[in-house]
């Protein structure tokens, strides 16, 4: 029977390989430190004990999550045993919980994505545009086009963050913003 | 010097002008972060890390720990209201506290819950000021149990925290991980920095932390609808004398409050107890020792007045084992020794001796923080109500902004804000695959004090393994921290044999 894989098992899956090569990425960089000399740890033995431990807790993390998935699969066979329904039931409760609750939540990737974009765009524009440019842009682009709310109300909440904002770090709290375009306007 | 001298001598520091005025800053964005949903005093925190560099450590501290402690009072506004906890601590109040605002006595809810967590608080305060002696217990032990303590309390801080335990060690072993970035504090030798300068110092606190709960939660909450829903308030009378609680129900909180206290208290000491379990098990325990538990779930008022108070002396209770043994508790407490050691300060069984004014400056700033919230939170409860009407589509991007100015901040460098990016991309990614980036940070927090402990023993027991059959004491604690990581496979097998005995 081939069984079909939940969300849940299959992030587990990417997470427990994920954490499996970073363990062995770790032990490899470890040994190419020094780990114990004349009866002293050295620098790398911490981190190859790290990525041992990483890589293990991944390989355990992913013989789980297969294990939850084959028994889940059983679970709706009347002919499973009790001791399998017993071990799907240890697993799920004191290893793996799923967070049941968000399955039947709506989710809005496309607002998510909208704010990855802002962000991003931000740290490019940061030492090009200038604090106060990038922020106003910023601010109004994701009230005005990632929430959806009026021109007048972004503009306006828009104008008060920069304001303030500036007010707050620059001359209270003295950090040294970028001034980016406008140093140019400045002389 | 005696007790009173020590406190005559921190309150001369926490009442000077800039530490009330942080003390105020703490107190009322830990209430106005404990009345939104959706943003904790871990993320507040976070955000705040690196205005701390500019600041003087006392006020810096001083500020933190406002923020900490007002924020378990803001919970319990939105709880009784609105029926959505604004901290998880204040989850159980909502049982009893919203049930009661519907038969229209939530003044009296918001009211009792104040004065508790006042009571509860100040317990909690008297508690830490008094058990200074603790410290020199701590300087008896060596490094190996120094280590073996902090393994446990590590430990604990996972298992009572972490829904999977076995992703909440993960997440303790990456957090471990990430601290080893960077100069090795005893052989000079870089690590993992791939020929980056930027990296050599390691991994700054206050960018991770930022990244993980600033912008990480941001992006979560992006892309759900539910939570970002502003929910109805309920339209009660929240005036002055509304919120005095009345002789009878002063009567019927004031065991409560006491046991509440105390329960608090010695949970709070313990890593991984805390603020969430002590309201809690206030809550189950009042209900099971009341002459009527049918009462509970429909607007008992000792199910508000127990919880709250053991919510608040937990959190003051926390203040110890952070301040006096140098092993933060839970996530929260975690930063705030972060922030101490940016400060070039580590807070421990020495910081008492060699920082006597900084510990008393802060220990006597709780009980002005104390006074500052219950005098903010009664007459003031309508205004702080008015927060929750702050829409996401504001907040979200603000939060965004000072993450970003916070980490351009530290090091005027660019590059910093993009590596909070990154962490912010990863704190999303953590919660999407259902890791909490909590023991993490505790971990990346903690790991150079325990590397450097744990290498120290071994270079003192000359590398013989017998170091740790000799010390008894840090073996329970080894002992203890791994039943707790074997304890569902233990159970499993337990379990398994008694059903194959029975067949």
């Amino acid at each position: 029977m081939v069984l079909k894989k939940d969300k849940y098992v299959r992030r587990d899956i990417i997470s427990s390989l994920f954490f499996i090569l970073l363990g062995l990425f770790v032990i490899y960089f470890s040994f190419r430190m020094s780990i114990w000399k004349n009866s002293v740890p050295h620098e790398g033995f911490i981190p190859l004990v790290l990525g041992t431990f990483m890589s293990g807790l991944g390989i355990g993390l992913l013989v789980f999550s297969t294990v939850r998935n084959k028994i889940k699969g059983n679970m709706g066979d009347s002919s499973a045993s009790d001791g399998k329904k017993d071990l799907i039931e240890i697993v799920k409760s004191q290893i793996i919980e799923e967070d049941t609750s968000s399955g039947e939540e709506k989710v809005d990737l496309k607002r998510l994505y909208k704010y990855l974009v802002a962000i991003l765009l931000y740290v490019i524009l940061l030492e090009r545009l200038g604090y106060i440019m990038t922020t106003g842009l910023f601010y109004m682009a994701i009230v005005k086009f990632v929430e959806k709310k009026g021109y007048f109300y972004s503009l306006l909440i828009t104008l008060a963050v920069v304001s303030l904002s500036f007010l707050l770090f620059s001359t209270l709290l003295r950090v040294p913003l970028p001034p980016g375009i406008l140093k140019y306007l400045g002389g | 010097m005696g007790f009173l001298d020590n406190l005559l001598i921190g309150f001369s520091i926490s009442l000077t002008q800039t530490n009330l005025l942080y003390c105020f800053i703490g107190v009322f964005l830990g209430t106005v972060i404990g009345v939104l949903p959706g943003l904790g005093p871990t993320a507040t925190i976070a955000i705040l890390l690196p205005v701390t560099f500019k600041l003087d450590i006392t006020s810096a501290i001083i500020m933190l720990s406002g923020i900490y402690y007002g924020s378990q009072y803001g919970g319990t506004i939105t709880s009784v209201l609105v029926n959505i906890p604004g901290e998880a601590a204040s989850v159980v109040t909502c049982f009893d506290g919203y049930q009661m605002a519907r038969k229209g006595r939530a003044g009296a809810a918001l009211g009792i819950a104040a004065f508790g967590s006042f009571i509860g608080g100040t317990f909690g305060i008297i508690g830490l000021s008094t058990l200074t002696f603790l410290s020199s217990i701590a300087l008896l032990v060596g490094p190996l149990e120094y280590s073996a303590l902090m393994f446990l309390g590590c430990s604990l801080v996972i298992y009572f925290s972490s829904k999977s335990l076995l992703k909440g060690l993960m997440m303790g072993v990456l957090g471990f991980l990430l601290s080893t970035i960077g100069m090795d504090s005893i052989t000079a030798v870089e690590r993992f920095t791939f020929g980056s300068l930027s990296l050599i110092e390691g991994i700054n606190v206050a960018i991770l932390a930022m990244g993980l709960f600033g912008i990480g939660e941001v992006l979560y909450l992006a892309e759900k609808e539910k939570e970002r829903e502003r929910a109805d308030i309920l339209n009660v009378s929240t005036s002055f004398f509304s919120l005095l609680p009345n002789r009878r129900d002063w009567k019927d909180s004031s065991l409560p409050i006491a046991r509440g206290s105390l329960l608090g208290f010695l949970l709070g000491i313990l890593p991984g107890g805390g603020a969430v379990i002590s309201s809690f098990i206030s809550y189950g325990m009042e209900k099971r020792i009341s002459k009527n538990p049918e009462k509970f779930g429909k607007g008992a008022i000792e199910g508000v007045a127990g919880p709250e108070t053991a919510n608040n002396a937990a959190s003051q209770g926390a203040f110890i084992p952070l301040l006096l043994l140098g092993i933060p508790p839970n996530v929260v407490a975690a930063l705030i020794l972060a922030a101490f050691m940016i400060h070039g300060v580590t807070p421990g069984p020495l910081f008492l001796i060699e920082k006597p004014n900084l510990f008393w400056g802060i220990v006597t700033s709780m009980y002005i923080g104390n006074i500052m919230l219950l005098i903010l939170n009664v007459p003031l409860i309508k205004v702080f109500v008015q927060i929750l009407l702050v829409p996401y589509s504001v907040l979200s991007p603000l939060i965004l902004l000072f993450c970003f100015i916070g980490a351009y901040s530290i090091n005027n460098n660019p590059m910093d804000v993009l590596i909070l990016a990154i962490f912010g991309i990863a704190g999303y990614l953590m919660r999407k695959f259902q890791f909490e980036p909590g023991p993490l940070m505790l971990t990346f927090v903690i790991g150079p004090i325990f590397e450097k402990s744990l290498r120290q023993a071994i270079l003192i027991g000359s590398a013989n393994p017998q170091i740790f059959i000799s010390r008894p004491i840090a073996i329970i604690f080894f002992a203890i921290a791994m039943y707790l990581y074997l304890s569902p496979l233990i159970r499993y097998f337990i379990r398994k044999h008694k059903v194959k005995a029975a067949i």
